[in-house]
């Protein structure tokens, strides 16, 4: 059965059920609605960026859900991405963000998990200096308060 | 419009997931928002050694900011320790503890293991995981007024509910800890004994008479027969290694056979141990044509079983260092008794068609290991490619040899590239200058110069584009964390012949390509390499994980052996060692220090290395056909007339 859904500009948009239950939050909704032809609002998200993330779910649709295994490191080893997800990530950084907002609100994990991996390829290798201008960030720090991180944090910083 | 900024720190926590240290410690500078996002990743794994580096600026930050720390390693660091104070304060989010020398005898700095102790103590509740790592612990009661102390009697206390995984690495067990370390083992989930002696009591291996009179009153009394007791109800992941009692049908009866919940089983045995392999078919099958009842002198009763003792095992590695193990019958009904095997690692006679078809095909979606690195031939790696295209879920696979070409062919067929973890394999380069000047020679070409340089010119130029066809393939396998190219063990008896043949280390052959490949943590390699400063700073510079490079001659790894010294050039190791590469089992010749030390120009060097490769003119799409080149190529060869 499709399920409607409808992005903040009013747009509408079909889609599988199967395919809209890659989003946790719209999983939920359907759950405590029940079966309803009635459009599901989804106000946080514009039509531009709910074009694409349809476009995700509906490519790994057949995907199994993943099971992380809990260790000792939260921090997470690989920074691999799939190919067709590299090409999906290819958009302005506007974008990109947009995507990692919405992908959070609607509860899509593999889709926030590319996203955050693509952001953190771009950061890597770079001084805070190139990150601010990468990502267009006012550095909001006083000299003094940089100076005490740089203390604080001497201890982290060689390989 | 959404900026970075704008981002909600949780994002940012999630972005941070994926960078190492440094990273988010560059990150802490950026903005106030990423400072705080990044704040949690950055102090929540701590060795102690690490913080000896921060100053009272660290230590202030300490107070507030320990509060995040998980995981928490004790690494014989008593200036730390005493300094930040650790041992005095409780970590709300400590889930995972690891304590060096964790020696109960006064010989160590009595801070330090009180500091131990206080820290245990004020987490109970919380832990969920211990490593104890040297632990020793003495056999005598103490004596009143030392700094003694037990970590497996804190433990056995029952507000330790939480501990799920043990690890005890090098130790000994004396008897009158061994209570409170059976207590602690009926909460487990995973328990790994590595080098830990101790021996099992009376009442877990019986003798016959003891036996006979258990039963006896046991029958009296209507109890169970203690020598059935399950003493691991919850274990899931048990790794036995060169542990417990020396005889390995005890440690069999005694602990493996006592966790009907295992999942996955790791076992090695000491190298002179019997190993009892009937026995354990037997107990993993309930096959009776395998059951045996057990020598006498081995005061070890050996019960029928109907069903599979472990019904759920799925990931089994059962290893000693020498000969043969199982004979590939028994491995072919092992892996036939299984559903949705993961990994059955353990030492055949051989690899036939049947066999690997079998595992490959019956276990496709869920087979996560391959290991045949001591089977000889070629024929393994064959297979191996087939399932490298076929099993989705392969992260470890290892064979002693691989043709290049077969790979090159196969590999855009394969199904697990970004999730390979392990790949060991030694990869043989068509050596055609060999076969190529042989050929000559029975053409009768031997002594007309001119055709035969050509024909080696040829072959050199193969083989290039070969290796720049095989880097490109493990360029993609971006996960990876041990390429071991090197051979085998010597138990088959590698000769220098594949030396010849090996992959070189060098940039101009295509190793520039693996510069993402950031995960890696070791890189063995084989054959006589001329790596020269520009491969090392390389390195150095892309492989930021790197632990240890290690080859030569033939290296030892695990369980190979090694055969004749890694011959380095000194200078360059010292340069591997100041950056926390290992070198390990390396001989260095005696021109120290004709070294040059500055920092060469990168971007340089690549394009040097591309252009060498470009005036060899292998094409960049060679991986598609290359198979048609090569055909081509020896028929030229081969249909070469005078």
């Amino acid at each position: 059965m499709p399920v409607v859904l409808t992005s903040s500009d009013s747009e509408t948009f079909t889609v599988d059920k199967e395919v809209a239950e890659r989003s946790i939050l719209i999983k939920n909704m359907i759950e405590d609605v029940g079966e309803s032809d009635s459009p599901i609002p989804l106000p946080n998200v514009s039509s531009a960026v709910l074009k694409k993330v349809i476009e995700f779910c509906d490519h790994h649709r057949n995907d199994p859900i993943q099971v992380q295994d809990e260790t000792d490191d939260p921090r997470k080893r690989s920074n691999d991405i799939e190919e067709w997800d590299m090409k999906f990530m290819q958009v302005d950084q506007e974008m990109l963000f947009e995507i990692i907002l919405a992908a959070n609100y609607l509860d899509i994990k593999t889709l926030l998990d590319v996203g955050c991996t693509t952001v953190a390829n771009l950061i890597k290798g770079k001084t805070p200096e190139e990150i601010r201008k990468l990502f267009n960030i006012v550095n909001d720090f006083t000299p003094e308060e940089e100076a005490q991180i740089k203390k604080e944090n001497e201890w982290a910083e060689d390989r | 419009m959404a900026r970075s900024q704008d981002l909600p720190f949780e994002i940012i926590y999630l972005i941070g997931e994926y960078l190492d240290r440094r990273q988010l410690a560059t990150c802490a500078f950026v903005c106030k928002s990423w400072n705080t996002g990044t704040e949690e990743l950055l102090w929540s794994r701590i060795k102690a050694s690490d913080l000896r580096r921060g100053g009272q600026a660290t230590v202030d930050a300490f107070r507030t900011k320990g509060r995040w720390i998980r995981s928490l390693v004790y690494d014989e660091s008593q200036e730390s320790v005493q300094r930040f104070a650790l041992g005095e304060r409780r970590y709300p989010r400590l889930r995972f503890l690891t304590i060096h020398k964790a020696l109960a005898v006064d010989s160590l700095d009595r801070e330090y293991i009180k500091s131990c102790k206080d820290i245990v103590q004020k987490n109970r509740g919380r832990l969920e995981s211990l490593t104890l790592r040297d632990l020793i612990l003495p056999d005598t009661k103490p004596s009143s007024g030392n700094a003694h102390w037990s970590p497996l009697m804190s433990l056995a206390h029952p507000t330790h509910a939480a501990l799920r995984t043990l690890r005890i690495i090098g130790g000994t067990l004396p008897s009158r800890h061994m209570p409170s370390f059976w207590q602690i083992c009926e909460r487990l989930e995973v328990l790994e004994l590595t080098n830990v002696d101790f021996e099992l009591s009376r009442a877990m291996v019986p003798t016959y008479r003891s036996l006979a009179k258990n039963q006896y009153l046991n029958s009296l009394s209507g109890k169970r027969d203690q020598d059935r007791a399950v003493r691991f109800p919850k274990l899931r992941e048990l790794r036995l290694v060169e542990s417990g009692p020396r005889n390995s049908v005890a440690q069999l009866e005694g602990i493996i056979r006592r966790c009907p919940e295992l999942r996955t089983l790791e076992w090695c045995v000491r190298s002179y141990s019997f190993f009892p392999i009937r026995r354990f078919i037997h107990l993993f099958t309930a096959d009776p044509n395998y059951y045996w009842p057990g020598d006498p002198s081995h005061s070890i009763s050996l019960t029928q079983c109907t069903s599979k003792t472990w019904p759920h095992l799925t990931s089994i590695s059962v290893l000693n260092h020498y000969g043969y193990l199982f004979t590939v019958e028994e491995y072919q009904l092992l892996i036939s008794s299984v559903q949705g095997l993961r990994n059955m690692h353990m030492r055949m006679t051989g690899l036939i068609d049947m066999t690997a078809k079998t595992l490959i095909t019956r276990h496709s979606h869920t087979l996560r290991e391959i290991h045949w690195r001591h089977v000889a031939g070629t024929g393994a790696s064959t297979w191996l490619l087939i399932a490298l295209s076929l099993c989705p879920m392969l992260t470890k696979v290892e064979c002693m040899l691989m043709n290049a070409q077969e790979l090159i062919v196969s590999a855009p067929t394969w199904v697990c590239t970004t999730r390979l973890k392990e790949f060991r394999a030694c990869i043989i380069v068509n050596d055609l200058a060999e076969l190529s000047s042989r050929d000559a020679q029975v053409a009768g070409l031997k002594g007309r110069i001119d055709e035969e340089d050509e024909l080696k010119a040829l072959a050199e130029q193969v083989k290039t584009e070969q290796c720049w066809a095989v880097y490109a393939q493990l360029a993609k396998m971006r996960a990876l964390q041990i390429l071991d190219m090197t051979s085998s063990d010597a138990s088959t008896g590698v000769t220098n012949w594949y030396h010849n043949r090996a992959m070189p280390l060098s940039l101009s052959s295509g190793l520039c390509q693996l510069s993402d490949m950031t995960e890696l943590k070791y890189v063995g390699f084989q054959g006589h390499q001329n790596m020269t400063r520009l491969e090392i700073d390389w390195m150095i510079k892309h492989w930021t994980r790197l632990e240890t490079l290690e080859g030569g001659k033939m290296t030892t790894n695990g369980s190979r052996f090694m055969n004749g010294a890694n011959y380095w050039d000194a200078g360059l190791a010292r340069m591997l060692n100041r950056h926390g590469i290992k070198t390990p089992g390396s001989q260095y010749p005696a021109h120290y220090d004709a070294f040059d030390w500055t920092v060469p120009d990168w971007e340089q060097i690549i394009e040097v290395a591309r252009k060498e490769r470009d005036m060899m003119g292998a094409p960049d799409d060679y991986g598609q056909d290359g198979s048609d080149l090569y055909t081509l190529l020896s028929e030229d060869i081969f249909s070469c007339e005078l």
